[in-house]
Parts: structure tokens; sequence; C-alpha cells
């Protein structure tokens, strides 16, 4: 089946699983994707449940208090947390399998600037984090560094970097006959 | 501010779902995004993404964070700005499980438009009287907007999504919980937001004035 397909299909399912309101349900769903998950199954369902943890712990608690002063049904909270968390697993699970690009493929303005969003994210990402280690190297604290002097050259080695590595991922592309201009 | 998922019902985001297509399609029109400008655009949707990477879940049900979306929608317009910030919020939902995928209508129509439209026309209304108060305005308000459409949208699912005793099958809380508890922390980091739109939208068109102007 092609990575559209997949995608309506997963589209269907988590639209479904917002008209139907039973807890086993979505019990079986996280039980039946994480089976079809086989290898990867205890690092998805880590990564939704820890997605969720602290987003939905908060709301669940704050319920819980509001549940102490006025008399509120706290069985809907099984619900959301379950409804939640199976979908967030589904949508791991697709991710894991499917190639999104692909997905988009119907608009080439639509899959280039994917493309690029996606990749320049991830090399921010990296550059920060690569950023934050060497400040933790050097028994520096993220918070310390955070002074006019030291964002200002950093934001722009940031940009400069970013433009740089698209305008070499673009000449690439149209070398390749892969970008009209 | 994102929402995630299972908290909003089919009823809220099917129609949002159904708008919000319509607005993308409007705006792939509108957009004449030539090539030149691609690798500028990823690069300050990029940054907008790693200032919405740093979150707080709040009590009312949704995050407190920077946007970057004012920077996005004066370095370019506010189409533009639309587009890429609704890319930045479906990489989000579907790779990293921030704000959900059934949300994502909702979260595309209140950051991405309202935040991005509410920016554009929020400086151009004060840069007659002032560029810098200008640019603080368009930080604010496209933090602020987008607070109230989602309190409002969160607070109305008990009304709209509920069980035949009156429990409700989504979100909680009504509107005199989120009203308050979502809006006043965005009125106050909306202050925060403007200072850093204004510092980031100078600097980048100072540092890389060749690059916008072209």
């Amino acid at each position: 089946m092609s990575e559209k397909r997949w995608f309506i299909l997963y589209l269907v399912t988590i639209v479904l699983l917002g008209m139907v309101h039973s807890i086993w349900l979505m019990f079986g769903v996280i039980v039946a994707v994480s089976i079809l998950n086989k290898k990867v199954k205890w690092r998805l369902l880590k990564k939704a449940f820890l997605t969720l943890l602290v987003f939905n712990g908060t709301v669940t608690l704050s319920y819980l208090l509001y549940a102490l002063f006025v008399p509120v049904d706290t069985s809907i909270l099984l619900l959301l947390n379950l409804r939640a968390l199976s979908i967030t697993l589904l949508t791991f699970t697709l991710m894991h399998h499917i190639n999104f690009h692909k997905v988009l493929d119907f608009s080439q303005l639509w899959s280039v600037l994917y493309a690029f969003t996606y990749s320049q994210m991830m090399l921010l990402k990296k550059m920060l984090q690569a950023y934050y280690c060497g400040l933790v190297s050097r028994g520096a604290s993220f918070k310390r560094s955070m002074r006019k002097e030291q964002i200002k050259p950093l934001l722009e080695t940031l940009f400069a970097t970013m433009l740089h590595k698209s305008n070499e991922q673009s000449l690439g592309l149209r070398s390749r006959g892969l970008l009209d201009d | 501010m994102h929402i995630p998922d299972g908290f909003i019902s089919p009823q809220t985001y099917l129609p949002a779902a159904v708008v919000g297509a319509g607005l993308l399609a409007i705006a792939y029109k509108k957009v004449n995004l030539d090539i030149e400008k691609i690798p500028m655009l990823s690069g300050v949707s990029a940054i907008a993404f790693v200032m919405m990477l740093i979150i707080f879940p709040i009590p009312g049900g949704t995050t407190v964070h920077l946007s970057g979306i004012a920077i996005v929608a004066l370095l370019f317009n506010p189409w533009m700005a639309f587009m890429s910030i609704s890319l930045v919020l479906l990489i989000q939902a579907l790779m990293f499980g921030d704000g959900g995928v059934t949300a994502y209508p909702v979260n595309m129509l209140s950051l991405a438009f309202l935040g991005s439209f509410s920016a554009y026309y929020g400086y151009h209304l004060f840069k007659n009287v002032s560029k810098k108060f200008a640019t603080l305005f368009a930080g604010w308000i496209s933090i602020v907007l987008p607070s109230l459409f989602i309190a409002t949208v969160l607070g109305v699912q008990p009304l709209i999504a509920s069980a035949d005793d009156g429990s409700p099958l989504f979100f909680p809380f009504g509107l005199d919980v989120t009203l308050p508890s979502i809006v006043i922390p965005h009125l106050l980091l909306g202050l925060l937001e403007g200072l850093v739109t204004f510092g980031v939208v100078n600097f980048l068109r100072l540092r890389f004035k060749r690059a916008f102007d072209e």
C-alpha cells in the first residue's frame, strides 16, 4: 500500500477513535498496535508515554484537585488519557513505517518546503544540542551564557550556517533537475 | 500553546480541518514562493520551531512557550508565515507528538493563522506611530490572540461533547477555568515574545540585509 493510502487510513482511524467512547476499545488499540510494532514496540510505547506524561499529567492532576472541591466524574480521565495514548502511539507507528515526504509529493511546493523546513529544524536542533554540550564540557551553564554578547554571535552563526546549508541543498536539487526556476 | 490529542471533539476539529484546508488552498494560490526564498523561509521557520520547543504545561489544558510566529510574519508576509508555521506544527505533531494530530486544525488556525495575521496587521497598525512599539506589539498580539482562541475552543468542549448524564467526553474544564488559566499567563508571556521578536527581527534584517532585501 502506498504512503498516501496509509496516511488516509491513519486519519480515518484517529477520527473514529474520537467518536467511540470506550475505554476497552482504546486499550485494545494500544495492545494491537504494540503487537504490530514487533521489535520497536517498547521504544514507541515509551516515546508515546513520555510525550504525554507531562502534559496530560498536568491536566489529570488539576482535574483531580478540582474534584476535591466540586463533585465531578473522574472516570473521564482514564478515557481521555487512553485515547491520547492510542492516537499518539498510532502517529509514531505510522511515522516509523512510512516516508512522510511521499505523502506530500502531490505538490512540488509543499514537498520542497517540507524537505527544507524539516532538515533545517533537525540541523538547528543538533547545532543547539552541540552548543549546549560544549558549554557543559567547559563547566558553564546554558542559563549563565544567555547574555547579549554571547547570544548575538550564536544567532549569527546558527542562521548563517542554516542559510548556507539551505543554499547548498537548493543548488544540489536544481543541478539534478528536481527544482524548477 | 499546542493542544494535545484527545482533548478536542470531532465536532470541533472536523469543521476546523475544512476551514484550515480552505485557508491553506488560498495561501497556496497567493504565495508566489520563488526558489531563492525557500532557504530563508525554512531557516526562520526553524527558529520558530526551536522557540516552541521549550514548553511548560499549564492546568488550563495547554502549554506556555514562545512562538516566533511574529518573526516569520514580519520578515516575510502573513500568508507565507501561515504556510510555513502550519508545516512546522504538522512536523511537530507527527514527529515529536508536540500538539496532537486531531488538534492540528485548531492549532493551525490559532497559532499559524491568527498568530501570523495578528502580528502582521498589528505591526502595520502602529508602524507609523513607532516601529519599535509596532514590533513589540506584533510579538505580543501574536501570542495573546491565539491563546484566547485556544482557551475558547477548549472551554466549550464540555458544552458540545458530553455524555447523556452530562459528564464530559473530551476536555473536562469549562470557559470559567480555561479563559483565566490560559489567557493570563499568555498576556505576560506576550511581553517576552514582543522583546524577542524585536531583537531577532532587527538582528536578522541588519546582519542578513542582502538575504531579506532580495
